[in-house]
């Protein structure tokens, strides 16, 4: 037995090697976070309602009193705007990485107005263009500045009642997440092709992905 | 013949020691990053930019999106304050005391995070449902029959799993005093 000790303390090394890899190496393997959940009933830039208190939720602990809508944004290519309705106070708009890291989070107590855009910029675009806090239009716009290009933004509606719920959904579908496509000066006389068309929000449930009209509410 | 033994054996400890540690500590946590305050836990750092591995590996795991502690706390229960599991087999009370948040709501589930089907569609009360009583509590009935007042649903058959969630909370710092949030609802068994 006594030759074993020596085997004994190898093992309480090793097993501490092991749990360090494993540890350090769980985000990078896990198949089931929040990403690729959602990964498995969205495109990328396109904003997708999930419905109230559904009993096969895609992610677990949802609230059961809170509209969600979500957009997976993937920035490789361009930067994204996310447009969306503050309902109250209470709700929120938070952008996460891709392995979860909140970044990014507002309230509309501190957003002090009902409507919002918000362009997502990546931090390695930064640098290269002069993206401002008003837009085109003339409108005010928030700019998110992003570590990485992947990453989810989450809308939170809480829902006061059952009675309220209806109106956060229809809330919730007039938001919008799509990329920005720049203006191209030998494009002048085509302006209006080259604007981005409002992508219709999709309400999803459990792993079905269905378009919806605007109007149409379950 | 010994040493291949003795080599099969360290491969074992090291296996099942090494996994084994990793998948309580990233399942249940430990104090530091996932303090308890009776019932309740939260996992403090979720969500954090510098959250620590424990954390991220716990988050990727349970398919979570957290918000970071400042913006949002979420804190799990299954136990009651006795620290006897939540079972739809008993009837419970949950009193609370307004929260220091923007809004707050009270979620019940099973044990694997679903809600429990229920006629009257109820599976939580937030800050603006819950009425506050002469005392200055709000309470909540967690059984499966009706009770008069706030009631939530619990079916049959399940283990439960409460979950409080705040959106932007008084800091977290002014929350927690010696380590331990304050004003955190309590959770009585009634019956069983």
């Amino acid at each position: 037995m006594r030759a074993f000790w020596p085997w004994l303390l190898a093992a309480v090394f090793c097993a501490g090697l092991i749990h360090v890899l494993a540890v350090l190496g769980v985000p990078y393997l896990a198949s089931r976070d929040g990403w690729s959940r959602l990964g498995e009933m969205s495109d990328e830039n396109q904003i997708y309602l999930l419905p109230i208190a559904a009993a096969d939720a895609p992610l677990p602990f949802m609230a059961p009193d809170i509209a969600y809508a979500f957009c997976r944004f993937n920035l490789t290519a361009r930067n994204v705007l996310l447009q969306t309705e503050l309902g109250d106070a209470t709700w929120s708009i938070a952008v996460s990485g891709r392995r979860g890291e909140n970044f990014y989070f507002i309230s509309g107590a501190e957003a002090k107005r009902r409507e919002l855009r918000m362009l997502l910029v990546p931090r390695a675009r930064l640098a290269e263009e002069a993206s401002t806090e008003r837009s085109e239009e003339g409108d005010e716009q928030i700019i998110v500045i992003t570590p990485d290009m992947t990453g989810v933004a989450v809308i939170r509606a809480p829902v006061r009642g059952p009675s309220f719920a209806k109106d956060n959904i229809n809330a919730l579908q007039s938001a919008q997440c799509q990329t920005v496509i720049e203006p191209d000066p030998n494009l002048i006389a085509s302006e209006t092709e080259a604007k981005p068309q409002p992508t219709v929000p999709t309400v999803v449930r459990g792993n079905q992905r269905q378009s919806r009209p605007r109007n149409e509410v379950r | 013949m010994k040493n291949l033994v003795f080599f099969l054996l360290f491969a074992l400890l090291s296996l099942v020691m090494g996994l084994g540690s990793a998948y309580i500590l990233i399942e249940d946590g430990f104090a530091l990053v996932s303090p308890q305050t009776g019932p309740w836990k939260t996992w403090i750092n979720a969500g954090s930019l510098t959250a620590d591995p424990y954390t991220r590996a716990h988050v990727a795991r349970s398919g979570d999106l957290p918000t970071n502690a400042a913006s949002g706390l979420a804190f799990i229960a299954s136990t009651d304050d006795d620290g006897r599991d939540l079972s739809s087999a008993c009837e419970y009370e949950i009193v609370a005391r307004p929260l220091s948040a923007i809004w707050w709501t009270i979620g019940l589930y099973d044990s694997q995070g679903q809600l429990i089907p229920n006629k009257a569609g109820r599976h939580a009360f937030n800050s603006q449902n819950l009425t506050v009583l002469p005392d200055g509590t709000q309470r909540i009935s967690l059984a499966p029959q009706a009770r008069p007042g706030h009631w939530l649903p619990s079916g049959e058959d399940h283990d439960l799993t409460l979950v409080l969630r705040m959106i932007r909370p008084l800091s977290v710092e002014q929350q927690r005093e010696g380590g331990v949030f304050q004003s955190l609802p309590t959770i009585q068994r009634v019956s069983c």
